[in-house]
């Protein structure tokens, strides 16, 4: 049986609190907040402890900790957790500066833990059939992909404002399209050129969002669009499509509707996907690509598997990613990545 | 009046021009020029007229009152400004030229006749297009932070029409005409990232246009849809404002058959010719704009200024793409 524990009582720190109280194999130790009375709500819901510390937490003797907390704050909390010895699982982005992530990657090392990145989107049926799509080579080479996020302006105007200007939308939302984009193709991103935009939010201090030009390893382009300005009356809070053109077939998923069209030499169809998608209720019980993401992770703790798809060592590229996209908007210039070799 | 109307290039577009002209009413078709007998042939079995291997012989001989120029993208200039210089009225496939010195060149000609001359950017004909510049015009989406366009083609196609062939001047083209079109907004800078095979023109490009007064315009252009994709082009449009959006939906206009293991689309909103039937599309509601400004003098339906600017723009991207650096364009 893990003990696990929450740092962080928002949205998503509520939602790993939940599913640690409802999974079989593990329980919910207890929920830390700089907050305490957000901490208390949400750890009173499952009978839980609000601890008073990061500290307190770490001497309750918990086996992992989920970092929730804000995307600029998981650094400080994910070393300290380290140290004392837990598992963590981070929210992601793992880090907005790739300094950040590779001291939590080098540190996770060091101390033998599990540093996994909850890229729950993974986890998505409509995810796993382009992966199966892409690595079967039923769509041939893939040539170019073209994806889109785009979340509407209440999300940094409203439910992150407080720390809304220490993110950005390539980081709060785009995290799980590089890391999908990275995985399903296996080649990493050569050059960079993004652009920002600014102007739409009523705070000038948020950046409205980002275009960027990916060229990948074998020439594959990608073109990413990341934006959270959706009116409050566009008919969803989200939206997201990804593209992907090969040279044997091409496929579209609607994110939003879960609507696929592909199409092979040997075969077109048209799929809608159903059932809980990230983190939905069903039965009384949170459901969805989270909760499996969350399964990977306690699974990996329990056959302390420190090397999987979504660890942070192995999803660093992600931020690298990130951090070109940032730089190359600022600089108004191409940015080229410094490969290293693949790390064994 | 009966307005006498050539086509000149007789390939695809031009017996799609044939074809619409045929079924127009108050239109003689008085002549075609291709050096080609073949697409000679192919043109008179649609509508039989005198043609000519050269356009020129077919200027000096038949005189026509109005000329539509479809000959390929990069051989514009001579028929076009030859047309004007005889007083005839211009209708010019779009791309305007694939060279802003050509583009320059026609407008200079247009200028000096004062007839109609007209760029045929057929998606300005096309309701959905139009109906978005409505509701952009309206007002509803306040203003205009973004615009994010894809047009993605059959490879298929691409390979018919040879090595030459580029994704920019092909594709990308009706995209950077609508963009100005819709927004109302001048591009004035461009940055771009495409694939290069050796010194083949690119196949795939991605764009981002800086509007003035700020904004991007995200744009895609892939002419890389894998034989199994049965349709012709898989096109998507959304402009977002700051108070609203407007959603050309991605081939919404398409007609979807499902056949054997296939998804065979049809697209009937640019040019379809059902059996027993007009022609009908935007390509007829073009030409119609056409030949009512040719009678009643009323000013083109798409300026040559409008067709530069896009060649001003797309050849804007092919420096940016081939240098790697964003590139400003003067007003």
């Amino acid at each position: 049986m893990l003990n696990v524990g929450v740092i962080g009582a928002g949205l998503l720190g509520a939602r790993h609190a939940r599913a640690y109280a409802e999974l079989a194999g593990c329980r919910l130790a207890g929920v830390y907040d700089v907050d305490h009375a957000r901490a208390e709500a949400v750890a009173s819901r499952h009978g839980a402890r609000a601890f008073a510390s990061l500290d307190d937490m770490l001497r309750a003797r918990v086996d992992a900790v989920a970092v929730a907390t804000p995307d600029h704050a998981h650094h400080d909390s994910v070393m300290a957790c380290l140290d004392g010895g837990a598992h963590v699982f981070v929210e992601k982005p793992l880090a907005l500066d790739t300094a950040e992530a590779r001291a939590m990657i080098d540190r996770a090392a060091e101390r033998r833990r599990v540093l996994m990145v909850n890229y729950s989107q993974r986890w998505l049926p409509e995810s796993r059939r382009i992966e199966d799509l892409v690595t079967s080579g039923r769509l041939g080479e893939i040539a170019f992909i073209e994806s889109h996020r785009w979340d509407a302006a209440w999300v940094p105007e409203r439910m992150i404002a407080p720390w809304a200007d220490r993110t950005t939308p390539i980081h709060f939302m785009s995290s799980h399209d590089i890391d999908l984009i990275l995985s399903w193709l296996g080649r990493r991103v050569r050059t960079v050129y993004a652009t920002a935009h600014r102007g739409a939010l009523s705070r000038g201090d948020i950046v409205d969002g980002y275009n960027a030009l990916l060229t990948l390893e074998g020439g594959a382009r990608v073109s990413l669009h990341s934006s959270w300005i959706l009116p409050e009356t566009f008919p969803s809070a989200a939206d997201s499509r990804f593209e992907l053109l090969g040279s044997q077939g091409a496929v579209f998923l609607d994110g939003n509707r879960r609507e696929m069209t592909v199409f092979t030499s040997r075969h077109s169809e048209r799929l809608t996907f159903g059932g809980p998608r990230t983190a939905d209720e069903v039965g009384g019980r949170l459901a969805g690509a989270f909760v499996e993401s969350v399964r990977a992770f306690l699974s990996a703790v329990g056959a302390d598997d420190r090397a999987g798809p979504t660890s942070a060592a192995n999803t660093l590229h992600v931020v690298e990613v990130q951090a070109a996209i940032v730089a190359s908007a600022a600089q108004g210039a191409e940015v080229r990545l410094e490969l290293a070799p693949e790390r064994a | 009046m009966t307005v006498r109307v050539a086509v000149v290039g007789c390939g695809v577009m031009g017996r799609r021009y044939a074809a619409v002209l045929r079924a127009a009413h108050g239109v003689e078709i008085c002549g075609y020029a291709d050096p080609n007998p073949e697409a000679r042939e192919a043109v008179c079995r649609i509508a039989a007229a005198p043609a000519f291997a050269d356009h020129r012989a077919l200027l000096a001989e038949i005189r026509p009152d109005a000329v539509c120029v479809c000959t390929p993208d990069d051989r514009h200039r001579a028929p076009a400004v030859d047309a004007l210089e005889t007083g005839a009225a211009l209708l010019v496939e779009k791309p305007l030229a694939t060279s802003v010195e050509d583009a320059g060149a026609i407008e200079r000609a247009a200028a000096r006749s004062g007839a109609v001359a007209m760029v045929g950017h057929l998606l300005r004909f096309e309701g959905r297009y139009a109906a978005a510049r409505q509701a952009v015009a309206a007002g509803g989406v306040g203003h205009v932070h973004g615009v994010h366009a894809h047009r993605y083609a059959a490879a298929a196609d691409r390979r018919r029409r040879g090595p030459r062939a580029s994704g920019l001047w092909h594709l990308a083209v009706h995209d950077v005409d609508l963009v100005r079109w819709i927004t109302g907004r001048e591009i004035i800078a461009v940055a771009a990232s495409g694939s290069n095979h050796g010194d083949e023109p690119p196949a795939i490009v991605a764009a981002h246009l800086a509007l003035d007064g700020g904004g991007v315009a995200a744009l895609e252009a892939a002419w890389v849809l894998p034989d199994a994709f049965c349709g012709h082009v898989w096109t998507g449009l959304v402009v977002m404002g700051s108070t609203g959006c407007v959603e050309v939906p991605s081939t919404h206009a398409a007609v979807a058959a499902h056949a054997g293991n296939a998804i065979v689309y049809t697209d009937p909103t640019r040019f379809f010719e059902p059996p027993g039937l007009p022609a009908q599309g935007a390509l007829r509601e073009e030409i119609a704009a056409f030949l009512n400004a040719v009678r009643t003098g009323t000013p083109s339906p798409v300026p040559v200024a409008d067709g530069r600017r896009a060649v001003e723009i797309v050849a804007a991207l092919e420096r940016a793409l081939a240098e790697g650096t964003r590139v400003t364009i003067a007003a």
